[in-house]
Protein backbone atom coordinates (compact mmCIF):
# COMPACT_ATOMS: atom_id res chain seq x y z
CA UNK A 1 0.00 0.00 0.00
CA UNK A 2 0.86 3.16 -0.37
CA UNK A 3 2.55 5.66 2.10
CA UNK A 4 1.40 9.29 2.07
CA UNK A 5 1.69 11.34 5.31
CA UNK A 6 -1.77 12.53 6.28
CA UNK A 7 0.22 16.15 6.41
CA UNK A 8 0.96 16.10 2.61
CA UNK A 9 -2.57 15.18 2.26
CA UNK A 10 -4.00 18.12 4.09
CA UNK A 11 -1.54 20.33 2.37
CA UNK A 12 -1.97 19.80 -1.26
CA UNK A 13 -6.44 19.64 -0.13
CA UNK A 14 -5.24 23.23 0.64
CA UNK A 15 -3.97 23.82 -2.95
CA UNK A 16 -0.43 23.05 -2.28
CA UNK A 17 0.90 21.94 -6.03
CA UNK A 18 4.18 20.68 -4.28
CA UNK A 19 2.28 18.57 -2.10
CA UNK A 20 -0.15 17.44 -4.71
CA UNK A 21 3.21 16.23 -6.84
CA UNK A 22 4.14 14.24 -3.80
CA UNK A 23 1.29 12.58 -3.80
CA UNK A 24 1.10 12.42 -7.45
CA UNK A 25 4.72 10.51 -7.55
CA UNK A 26 3.74 8.09 -4.70
CA UNK A 27 0.49 6.77 -6.29
CA UNK A 28 0.60 7.18 -9.72
CA UNK A 29 2.16 3.82 -10.40
CA UNK A 30 -0.06 2.02 -8.62
CA UNK A 31 -2.87 4.25 -10.07
CA UNK A 32 -1.63 3.73 -13.61
CA UNK A 33 -0.84 -0.28 -12.99
CA UNK A 34 -4.20 -0.76 -11.85
CA UNK A 35 -6.07 1.21 -15.16
CA UNK A 36 -3.75 -0.85 -17.32
CA UNK A 37 -4.55 -4.11 -16.05
CA UNK A 38 -8.65 -3.32 -16.29
CA UNK A 39 -8.02 -1.43 -19.21
CA UNK A 40 -5.55 -3.30 -21.14
CA UNK A 41 -4.45 -0.41 -23.03
CA UNK A 42 -1.63 2.13 -22.39
CA UNK A 43 -3.45 4.69 -23.67
CA UNK A 44 -6.29 4.55 -21.98
CA UNK A 45 -4.65 3.89 -18.47
CA UNK A 46 -2.51 7.45 -19.30
CA UNK A 47 -6.34 9.04 -19.77
CA UNK A 48 -7.88 6.89 -16.43
CA UNK A 49 -4.69 8.27 -14.45
CA UNK A 50 -5.33 11.77 -15.66
CA UNK A 51 -8.94 11.48 -14.41
CA UNK A 52 -8.03 9.92 -11.25
CA UNK A 53 -5.65 12.34 -10.29
CA UNK A 54 -8.03 15.62 -11.49
CA UNK A 55 -10.51 14.05 -9.62
CA UNK A 56 -8.16 13.38 -6.42
CA UNK A 57 -7.32 17.03 -6.21
CA UNK A 58 -10.92 18.51 -6.71
CA UNK A 59 -11.94 16.20 -3.95
CA UNK A 60 -9.15 16.08 -1.49
CA UNK A 61 -11.11 18.52 0.93
CA UNK A 62 -13.88 15.85 0.96
CA UNK A 63 -11.21 13.42 2.30
CA UNK A 64 -12.37 13.07 5.87
CA UNK A 65 -9.06 10.47 7.01
CA UNK A 66 -11.53 8.10 7.74
CA UNK A 67 -10.54 5.42 5.35
CA UNK A 68 -6.55 5.05 4.09
CA UNK A 69 -6.06 7.04 1.43
CA UNK A 70 -4.51 4.54 -0.49
CA UNK A 71 -7.61 2.52 -0.50
CA UNK A 72 -9.44 5.97 -1.28
CA UNK A 73 -7.35 6.12 -4.75
CA UNK A 74 -7.36 2.94 -5.68
CA UNK A 75 -11.39 3.13 -5.57
CA UNK A 76 -11.00 6.23 -7.75
CA UNK A 77 -8.42 4.45 -9.92
CA UNK A 78 -10.68 1.36 -10.27
CA UNK A 79 -14.14 2.77 -10.81
CA UNK A 80 -12.68 5.53 -13.34
CA UNK A 81 -10.92 2.74 -14.84
CA UNK A 82 -14.36 0.54 -15.38
CA UNK A 83 -16.00 2.88 -16.77
CA UNK A 84 -13.66 3.54 -19.16
CA UNK A 85 -13.06 -0.18 -20.05
CA UNK A 86 -17.02 -0.50 -20.44
CA UNK A 87 -17.33 2.53 -22.56
CA UNK A 88 -14.81 1.50 -25.01
CA UNK A 89 -15.81 -2.34 -24.85
CA UNK A 90 -19.54 -0.61 -26.61
CA UNK A 91 -17.09 1.69 -28.95
CA UNK A 92 -15.44 -1.32 -29.94
CA UNK A 93 -17.91 -4.39 -29.79
CA UNK A 94 -14.91 -6.21 -28.33
CA UNK A 95 -12.25 -5.66 -26.16
CA UNK A 96 -8.69 -4.35 -27.85
CA UNK A 97 -6.48 -7.77 -28.66
CA UNK A 98 -3.42 -8.23 -26.50
CA UNK A 99 -1.12 -7.48 -29.55
CA UNK A 100 -3.45 -3.76 -29.95
CA UNK A 101 -2.70 -3.84 -25.90
CA UNK A 102 0.81 -4.50 -25.39
CA UNK A 103 1.89 -2.52 -28.86
CA UNK A 104 3.59 0.01 -26.57
CA UNK A 105 4.53 -2.00 -23.40
CA UNK A 106 6.64 -1.01 -20.41
CA UNK A 107 10.42 -0.23 -21.45
CA UNK A 108 12.35 -3.02 -19.19
CA UNK A 109 15.77 -1.33 -19.99
CA UNK A 110 18.97 -3.24 -21.07
CA UNK A 111 18.47 -6.75 -20.74
CA UNK A 112 19.20 -9.87 -21.98
CA UNK A 113 16.80 -10.94 -24.64
CA UNK A 114 15.73 -14.23 -22.80
CA UNK A 115 14.72 -12.82 -19.61
CA UNK A 116 12.66 -10.00 -22.37
CA UNK A 117 10.87 -12.59 -23.74
CA UNK A 118 9.84 -14.62 -20.26
CA UNK A 119 8.70 -10.97 -19.59
CA UNK A 120 6.11 -10.40 -22.89
CA UNK A 121 5.43 -13.60 -22.53
CA UNK A 122 4.23 -13.45 -18.63
CA UNK A 123 2.52 -11.04 -19.92
CA UNK A 124 1.05 -12.19 -22.58
CA UNK A 125 -0.35 -14.63 -20.05
CA UNK A 126 -1.53 -11.69 -17.08
CA UNK A 127 -3.44 -9.98 -19.58
CA UNK A 128 -5.27 -13.18 -21.10
CA UNK A 129 -5.95 -14.71 -17.50
CA UNK A 130 -7.78 -11.39 -16.62
CA UNK A 131 -9.51 -11.23 -19.89
CA UNK A 132 -11.30 -14.54 -18.80
CA UNK A 133 -12.01 -13.37 -15.70
CA UNK A 134 -15.70 -11.11 -15.20
CA UNK A 135 -15.63 -7.58 -13.99
CA UNK A 136 -15.88 -7.93 -10.32
CA UNK A 137 -13.32 -11.10 -10.45
CA UNK A 138 -11.07 -9.05 -12.14
CA UNK A 139 -10.86 -6.73 -10.20
CA UNK A 140 -10.52 -8.51 -6.87
CA UNK A 141 -7.48 -10.21 -8.93
CA UNK A 142 -5.84 -6.93 -9.55
CA UNK A 143 -5.90 -5.61 -5.96
CA UNK A 144 -5.01 -8.96 -4.19
CA UNK A 145 -2.87 -10.85 -6.82
CA UNK A 146 -0.73 -8.09 -8.47
CA UNK A 147 -1.15 -5.38 -6.38
CA UNK A 148 -0.35 -6.94 -3.38
CA UNK A 149 -4.07 -5.74 -0.82
CA UNK A 150 -4.57 -7.77 2.13
CA UNK A 151 -8.79 -8.82 1.55
CA UNK A 152 -9.99 -5.76 3.96
CA UNK A 153 -8.19 -3.48 1.42
CA UNK A 154 -9.32 -5.00 -1.37
CA UNK A 155 -12.99 -5.05 -0.20
CA UNK A 156 -12.69 -1.34 1.46
CA UNK A 157 -11.29 -0.15 -2.25
CA UNK A 158 -13.85 -1.61 -3.87
CA UNK A 159 -16.96 -1.06 -1.34
CA UNK A 160 -17.79 -4.92 -1.43
CA UNK A 161 -17.84 -7.21 2.05
CA UNK A 162 -15.21 -9.38 3.02
CA UNK A 163 -16.92 -12.52 1.87
CA UNK A 164 -17.73 -11.42 -1.47
CA UNK A 165 -13.98 -10.65 -1.71
CA UNK A 166 -13.42 -14.27 -0.57
CA UNK A 167 -15.84 -15.62 -3.05
CA UNK A 168 -14.81 -13.90 -6.11
CA UNK A 169 -11.14 -14.48 -5.38
CA UNK A 170 -11.69 -18.31 -5.37
CA UNK A 171 -14.41 -18.38 -8.60
CA UNK A 172 -11.69 -16.47 -10.38
CA UNK A 173 -9.03 -18.37 -9.60
CA UNK A 174 -10.74 -22.01 -9.81
CA UNK A 175 -11.85 -20.95 -13.52
CA UNK A 176 -7.95 -20.02 -14.05
CA UNK A 177 -6.60 -23.74 -13.02
CA UNK A 178 -9.39 -24.98 -15.23
CA UNK A 179 -8.28 -22.66 -18.22
CA UNK A 180 -4.41 -22.24 -17.67
CA UNK A 181 -3.50 -25.40 -15.31
CA UNK A 182 -3.45 -28.08 -17.64
CA UNK A 183 -0.12 -28.41 -18.51
CA UNK A 184 3.22 -28.35 -16.55
CA UNK A 185 4.32 -30.73 -13.63
CA UNK A 186 3.11 -29.42 -10.38
CA UNK A 187 5.16 -32.02 -8.55
CA UNK B 1 -11.73 -32.05 7.02
CA UNK B 2 -12.88 -34.01 3.72
CA UNK B 3 -11.19 -32.76 0.13
CA UNK B 4 -14.32 -30.60 -1.05
CA UNK B 5 -14.08 -28.63 2.28
CA UNK B 6 -10.36 -28.14 1.81
CA UNK B 7 -10.36 -27.53 -1.87
CA UNK B 8 -12.91 -24.32 -1.31
CA UNK B 9 -10.42 -23.11 1.32
CA UNK B 10 -7.53 -23.88 -1.21
CA UNK B 11 -8.80 -21.44 -3.33
CA UNK B 12 -8.83 -18.10 -1.16
CA UNK B 13 -7.83 -18.10 2.81
CA UNK B 14 -5.28 -20.95 2.61
CA UNK B 15 -3.46 -19.37 -0.40
CA UNK B 16 -3.54 -15.92 0.20
CA UNK B 17 -2.70 -16.81 4.25
CA UNK B 18 -5.68 -14.96 5.28
CA UNK B 19 -7.97 -17.87 8.07
CA UNK B 20 -7.38 -18.35 11.34
CA UNK B 21 -3.98 -20.36 12.12
CA UNK B 22 -6.01 -23.39 13.77
CA UNK B 23 -7.53 -23.76 10.50
CA UNK B 24 -4.35 -23.27 8.34
CA UNK B 25 -3.01 -26.64 10.88
CA UNK B 26 -5.78 -28.67 9.69
CA UNK B 27 -5.58 -28.16 5.74
CA UNK B 28 -1.42 -28.16 6.40
CA UNK B 29 -2.46 -31.82 7.61
CA UNK B 30 -4.94 -32.75 4.90
CA UNK B 31 -2.77 -32.32 2.39
CA UNK B 32 0.23 -33.85 3.40
CA UNK B 33 -2.16 -36.79 3.39
CA UNK B 34 -4.27 -35.96 0.11
CA UNK B 35 -2.08 -36.32 -3.26
CA UNK B 36 -5.34 -34.59 -5.55
CA UNK B 37 -5.28 -31.68 -2.72
CA UNK B 38 -1.24 -31.35 -2.75
CA UNK B 39 -1.74 -31.31 -6.79
CA UNK B 40 -4.47 -28.24 -6.50
CA UNK B 41 -2.57 -26.37 -4.51
CA UNK B 42 0.59 -26.57 -6.15
CA UNK B 43 -1.36 -25.82 -9.23
CA UNK B 44 -2.91 -22.64 -7.68
CA UNK B 45 0.45 -21.25 -7.24
CA UNK B 46 1.99 -22.30 -9.98
CA UNK B 47 -0.44 -21.62 -12.93
CA UNK B 48 -2.16 -18.64 -11.21
CA UNK B 49 -0.51 -17.00 -7.92
CA UNK B 50 2.88 -16.66 -10.00
CA UNK B 51 2.65 -15.64 -13.11
CA UNK B 52 0.07 -12.69 -11.42
CA UNK B 53 2.45 -11.57 -8.70
CA UNK B 54 5.22 -11.26 -11.16
CA UNK B 55 3.10 -9.34 -13.50
CA UNK B 56 4.65 -6.02 -14.63
CA UNK B 57 4.56 -2.69 -12.87
CA UNK B 58 3.87 -0.20 -14.76
CA UNK B 59 4.71 3.98 -14.62
CA UNK B 60 3.06 6.96 -15.84
CA UNK B 61 5.40 9.01 -18.74
CA UNK B 62 5.84 12.18 -17.41
CA UNK B 63 3.35 13.92 -19.83
CA UNK B 64 0.87 12.23 -17.87
CA UNK B 65 1.33 14.73 -14.82
CA UNK B 66 2.17 17.91 -17.28
CA UNK B 67 -1.42 17.56 -17.96
CA UNK B 68 -2.74 16.87 -14.67
CA UNK B 69 -0.81 20.12 -13.62
CA UNK B 70 -2.32 22.17 -16.52
CA UNK B 71 -5.71 20.95 -15.62
CA UNK B 72 -5.69 21.60 -11.77
CA UNK B 73 -3.89 24.88 -12.52
CA UNK B 74 -6.91 25.43 -15.19
CA UNK B 75 -9.64 24.36 -12.88
CA UNK B 76 -8.27 27.09 -10.03
CA UNK B 77 -8.70 29.63 -12.22
CA UNK B 78 -12.04 28.75 -13.36
CA UNK B 79 -12.93 27.52 -9.44
CA UNK B 80 -16.69 28.58 -8.88
CA UNK B 81 -17.73 27.91 -12.32
CA UNK B 82 -16.01 24.15 -11.97
CA UNK B 83 -17.75 23.41 -9.05
CA UNK B 84 -21.23 24.34 -10.01
CA UNK B 85 -19.95 21.89 -13.69
CA UNK B 86 -19.15 18.86 -10.90
CA UNK B 87 -22.40 19.80 -9.12
CA UNK B 88 -24.53 19.72 -12.29
CA UNK B 89 -22.65 16.23 -13.41
CA UNK B 90 -23.17 14.63 -9.92
CA UNK B 91 -26.89 15.42 -9.65
CA UNK B 92 -27.87 14.77 -13.61
CA UNK B 93 -25.95 12.07 -14.04
CA UNK B 94 -27.40 9.17 -15.84
CA UNK B 95 -25.83 5.55 -15.67
CA UNK B 96 -27.55 4.81 -18.54
CA UNK B 97 -28.68 6.28 -22.13
CA UNK B 98 -32.13 4.89 -21.68
CA UNK B 99 -32.74 7.32 -18.76
CA UNK B 100 -31.39 10.18 -19.61
CA UNK B 101 -33.29 9.34 -23.35
CA UNK B 102 -36.61 9.30 -21.31
CA UNK B 103 -35.79 12.41 -19.27
CA UNK B 104 -35.18 14.65 -23.00
CA UNK B 105 -38.19 13.07 -24.11
CA UNK B 106 -40.45 13.55 -21.11
CA UNK B 107 -38.95 17.35 -20.90
CA UNK B 108 -39.68 18.03 -24.87
CA UNK B 109 -43.10 16.61 -23.92
CA UNK B 110 -43.97 18.97 -21.13
CA UNK B 111 -42.12 21.72 -22.87
CA UNK B 112 -44.24 21.79 -26.31
CA UNK B 113 -47.64 20.47 -24.76
CA UNK B 114 -48.70 23.94 -24.14
CA UNK B 115 -47.76 24.86 -27.27
CA UNK B 116 -49.46 22.29 -29.54
CA UNK B 117 -52.67 22.68 -27.25
CA UNK B 118 -52.40 26.64 -28.04
CA UNK B 119 -52.03 25.47 -32.08
CA UNK B 120 -54.81 23.09 -31.73
CA UNK B 121 -57.20 26.01 -29.86
CA UNK B 122 -56.37 28.41 -32.91
CA UNK B 123 -57.21 25.27 -35.49
CA UNK B 124 -61.00 25.41 -33.40
CA UNK B 125 -60.60 29.08 -32.92
CA UNK B 126 -60.14 29.77 -37.21
CA UNK B 127 -62.94 27.28 -37.87
CA UNK B 128 -65.01 28.98 -35.75
CA UNK B 129 -64.27 32.65 -37.36
CA UNK B 130 -65.11 30.59 -40.81
CA UNK B 131 -68.06 29.45 -40.31
CA UNK B 132 -69.33 32.74 -38.46
CA UNK B 133 -67.86 34.64 -42.05
CA UNK B 134 -69.88 32.62 -44.07
CA UNK B 135 -72.94 32.66 -42.02
CA UNK B 136 -72.73 36.27 -42.11
CA UNK B 137 -71.51 36.37 -46.25
CA UNK B 138 -75.24 34.52 -46.53
CA UNK B 139 -77.35 36.90 -44.13
CA UNK B 140 -75.94 39.65 -46.17
CA UNK B 141 -76.55 37.93 -49.25
CA UNK B 142 -80.02 37.49 -48.40
CA UNK B 143 -80.81 41.25 -48.21
CA UNK B 144 -79.15 41.35 -52.01
CA UNK B 145 -82.36 40.31 -53.90
CA UNK B 146 -79.79 38.90 -56.40
CA UNK B 147 -80.77 34.75 -56.08
CA UNK B 148 -82.18 35.49 -52.43
CA UNK B 149 -83.94 33.56 -50.37
CA UNK B 150 -86.90 36.07 -50.98
CA UNK B 151 -86.74 35.78 -54.45
CA UNK B 152 -86.73 32.25 -54.78
CA UNK B 153 -89.80 31.92 -53.24
CA UNK B 154 -91.66 34.83 -54.50
CA UNK B 155 -92.11 36.54 -51.44
CA UNK B 156 -90.43 39.88 -50.79
CA UNK B 157 -88.71 39.89 -47.43
CA UNK B 158 -90.66 42.73 -46.03
CA UNK B 159 -93.86 41.03 -46.69
CA UNK B 160 -92.64 38.57 -45.08
CA UNK B 161 -91.65 39.69 -41.54
CA UNK B 162 -94.92 42.59 -41.58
Amino acid sequence: MLNIPDETVRMAAGGDIGAFEEVYKASSGYVFSVAYRVTGNRQDAEEVTQDVFVKVYRKLGSFAFKSAFSTWIYRIAMNTAINLYRKRSKERGKNLSFDDAIGTETSSGEGDAGKDMERKDNEKLVMSMLDSLTEGQKACVILRDIEGLKYEEVADALGINLNTVRSRLSRAREKLVDLYGKGGSVL
Amino acid sequence: MNCAQVKKILFSGYIDGEMPSEIRKEVEGHIEKCVSCRVLEKKIREFVVMPLSDAERFTPPERVWENIKNEVKRQSRFGGLNYFAEWVKEHFVFQRPVFAAATVAVLLAVLTLPAVYRSANNTEEKKVSMYLEEEMDFLFSLGEGNGSLGEDIGIPMEDFFM
